[in-house]
């Protein structure tokens, strides 16, 4: 059945959708991220224009954080100081983000943008990744007991001015380096059409040394708050959110994420984590090609504005 | 433009009389408007019409032999083409020509092969060529355009079906009545479309006219379209909202 994408200008089958939500849905419940950064590659490479990509994928991610958020909220897993510190510095990113994105389009850059974008981003995460689960494996095929880094011990971060408490972190750390994730994520978020945990996550644990019982749930909460916020900034904007194309993803990854969540129980997390440093090694190699293969058509027409 | 589009078919008017030729076209379309719902995948158009005499003509008309060339052209749009170059091994959009004002949509049909209706001078001068289409357009200096980048912009508009030739899609089912099916395709532009109508006769044109149709996504489509463009805060809150509830929903329902 064809489903007419009225912001798009295309039609696209609604199964195709909805599998493709799924799909992603399902990665997402099985490595505990957004899936964003599996799911706008995804919609670009199924022919759909990339601004339109990016921010209705935004829209699906709202959806796929919210279960989460709230859940975490209701156990008390979030600490509610830090991710207002985030979201606040995460949404002035997303405004330059989203006003990035306008001129880059403008430009003609775009397309290209995203593309280095994700190979930058993916391919130095998808490489840490895998090398820090490949190492984990190792160790554990030989034996040893995994060290497992402690919360509390401080780095070159905690020695920055302007620190504040967060009690429910259990940390006194400066907001320097909050305000700087909180932006950056809201920054790509928006550029790229990502929510940003698999970056916020190893950020709050490795350099703000967030307890691993709070991180989860805040950084769901943040990436919840920029990517609604992100949501409205690409309408208004850019007029690119297509919502039928975000609703019957959401509808996919709203179920998808339920089986991947019960699969993802009888793996291993260094197994976890190999497997999704692949898939995430496997996305920017693609877009590499689209970088450096010589395209098949060089020439291409966009459509800037309705003419007088 | 408009200016130089509208004093060539005034020109080509006063031409018409001054050869005296006593035709007229009398013509209507299926569909005043086109609805484009969910399930579109494309729709045609029925266009149709008689020769009659000039009004006033007491002669009835003697059968002879007419040719027809009918241009629909959809509503404009500013077209950027832009030409993807290696830097140090990337692909990057280097060289881009603007085509301001360009029709986002444009079909051809005839009733014969265009080279045996009339000479492709009188074609072009008419702008009843895909080429020609890019000299209505705005562009800042006309002068400097790379005709590489017209050739690509006509080629890439009619790889997506947006710009069209059917040569002998104009069928006379007597003598002097014509009809014909202009096919739209599922992401035709919203706006008005100019059905130009030309009547041509041993290679000279001897009678034209235009009728007009709408193209508009219909229904839910149109209103979603509709509340992005006017209302876009809005629609981005009601997708915010949306996502929210259909998120809580699934956590709800599947009690996570």
């Amino acid at each position: 059945m064809q489903l007419y994408l009225p912001i798009a200008e295309l039609s696209l089958n609604l199964f195709l959708l909805i599998g493709m939500g799924g799909a992603v849905g399902f990665l997402s419940g099985l490595f505990g991220v957004g899936g964003g950064f599996l799911l706008t590659p995804l919609l670009i490479f199924s022919g759909i224009p990339a601004p339109v990509a990016v921010a209705s994928v935004t829209g699906q991610v709202v959806a796929a954080s919210t279960s989460g958020a709230l859940s975490y909220y209701r156990r008390g897993g979030i600490d509610l100081k830090l991710a207002s510190f985030l979201i606040v510095s995460g949404v002035l990113g997303a405004f330059a983000g989203v006003w990035t994105f306008g001129l880059l389009r403008a430009a003609g850059q775009l397309d290209l943008t995203i593309s280095l974008g994700y190979l930058i981003f993916l391919g130095s995460i998808g490489s840490l990744m895998l090398i820090e689960a490949a190492r984990t494996m190792m160790r554990h095929r030989s034996g040893q007991a995994v060290p497992t880094r402690l919360p509390g011990q401080h780095n070159w971060v905690h020695g920055l001015p302007l620190r504040v408490r967060f009690k429910r972190s259990r940390l006194y750390v400066s907001i320097i380096p909050v305000v700087m994730i909180g932006s950056s994520i809201g920054f790509l978020g928006s550029l790229l059409g990502v929510g940003g945990g698999f970056i916020l996550v190893p950020a709050l644990v490795y350099l703000l040394r967030v307890p691993g019982s709070i991180v989860i749930g805040t950084s769901l909460l943040q990436v919840l708050c920029i990517m609604a916020a992100t949501t409205v900034l690409h309408a208004v904007n850019s007029q690119t959110v297509d919502i039928l194309l975000a609703f019957t993803l959401m509808i996919g990854s709203v179920v998808g994420a339920q089986f991947g969540a019960s699969a993802g129980r009888r793996l291993r997390g260094d197994q976890l984590r190999a497997l999704l440093g692949i898939l995430v090694l496997a996305v920017a190699i693609r877009f590499g090609l689209s970088l450096f293969l010589t395209p098949a058509d060089p020439f291409s027409v966009a459509i800037l504005g309705r003419g007088a | 433009m408009m200016v130089r589009l509208a004093l060539s078919v005034l020109a080509l008017c006063l031409l018409g009389l001054s050869a005296a030729k006593a035709q007229r076209l009398v013509a209507s379309t299926s569909d005043p408007e086109v609805s484009i719902t969910s399930t579109f995948a494309g729709d045609t158009i029925t266009l149709f019409g008689t020769i009659e005499p000039e009004t006033g003509a007491t002669e009835p008309l003697a059968p002879q032999r007419y040719d027809m060339v009918i241009a629909v052209r959809g509503p404009v749009a500013n077209h950027v083409v832009r030409r993807k170059d290696s830097v140090f091994g990337i692909w990057i959009n280097r060289e881009q020509q603007e085509y301001r004002n360009f029709p986002n949509f444009f079909s051809i049909v005839s009733s014969a092969p265009l080279d045996k209706i009339a000479d492709e001078e009188l074609l072009k001068s008419l702008y009843l060529t895909f080429e020609s289409q890019t000299e209505l357009a705005r562009i800042d200096e006309p002068a400097a355009v790379q005709p590489v980048f017209s050739e690509n912009l006509v080629r890439l508009k009619e790889q997506r079906g947006l710009f069209a030739l059917n040569e002998g899609g104009v069928s006379f089912l007597s003598p002097r009545f014509y009809s014909t099916r202009i096919d739209l395709p599922a992401f035709a532009p919203n706006g008005t479309y100019l059905a130009q109508t030309h009547l041509f006769q041993n290679g000279e044109l001897i009678a034209r006219r235009v009728d007009r149709f709408v193209v508009r996504t219909a229904g839910f489509e149109r209103f979603v379209g509709d509340a992005a463009r006017d209302y876009p805060l809005v629609y981005g809150a009601f997708c915010v909202l949306l996502a929210v509830f259909t998120g809580w929903l699934g956590g709800v329902a599947f009690k996570r």
